[in-house]
């Protein structure tokens, strides 16, 4: 009989990860896309890890290892942007506000090192406490969709 | 693809809410179209979605995907 609520076994999952091969996760670490990653909308189960402390983070398709990504979550960045949130874009994603919403931007790891990139214009926005996220189009002159991260800590933004 | 001629003045209505106008038609074949719909409703320009989803396809993560990454991370 269980006792308590510590007994309890958390279930989990195993995802398959591009990055680290397959991974132990929380099942309620899988965050569903209400609104889907443009050009990837038959992927809906997705899960965002880590493989250092820091800004950077993985986002890896449950149903197929090949769609994986490198995110950075550009406020902890250090990326002096504002990004204008609706209040229809929490609703999506079951946040009761902004400040309930992690933002992560999608980065294309070129080859050279000086064209390293992030889209700004496009970020991801994912609620933890519903496990739901969708990726926007914010059509902001301020936001590029090529920001060279090589400019991280000169300040603004740049488009690449 | 719906294919539906209108002139100057006449619109459509898609769906529940939206209804597009066509304003004016320019010399040079551009056309100014007037769309009305919900707040809510995200109307974008076709190129500016087909951009975001090539980079996305661009940013897709292969196997050296750490070793690149190594090179962006502050140092220790």
């Amino acid at each position: 009989m269980i006792a308590t609520l510590e007994d309890c076994p958390v279930d989990t999952i195993t995802v398959d990860t591009m990055i680290k091969g397959p991974i132990e996760v929380p099942a309620d670490k899988v965050i569903t896309l209400v609104g889907p990653l443009l050009g990837f909308e038959h992927l809906k189960r997705w899960i965002i890890y880590q493989t250092d402390a820091g800004p950077l983070y993985w986002l890896q398709a449950v149903e197929d290892r090949r769609a994986a990504f490198c995110l950075i979550a550009p406020f902890q960045a250090g990326i002096k942007v504002d990004m204008d949130i609706t209040p229809a874009d929490a609703h999506d994603i079951g946040a009761a506000s902004a400040d309930q919403i992690d933002v992560y931007t999608v980065v294309v790891l070129d080859n050279d090192p000086g064209q390293i990139r992030t889209n700004l214009a496009a970020p991801i926005l994912v609620s933890a406490r519903s496990g739901l996220g969708k990726q926007v189009v914010l059509e902001d002159p301020r936001l590029p969709i090529r920001f060279l991260l090589k400019d991280l800590g000169k300040g603004g933004a740049k488009a690449g | 693809m719906l294919v539906l001629a209108r002139k100057v003045g006449e619109s459509v209505v898609i769906g529940d809410g939206i209804t597009v106008t066509v304003l004016e038609v320019g010399r040079s074949g551009q056309i100014r179209l007037g769309i009305d719909a919900p707040k809510t409703t995200r109307i974008y320009r076709r190129e500016l979605l087909d951009q975001i989803q090539a980079e996305n396809r661009t940013a897709l993560a292969s196997p050296e995907a750490l070793a690149l990454l190594a090179r962006i991370l502050p140092p220790a």
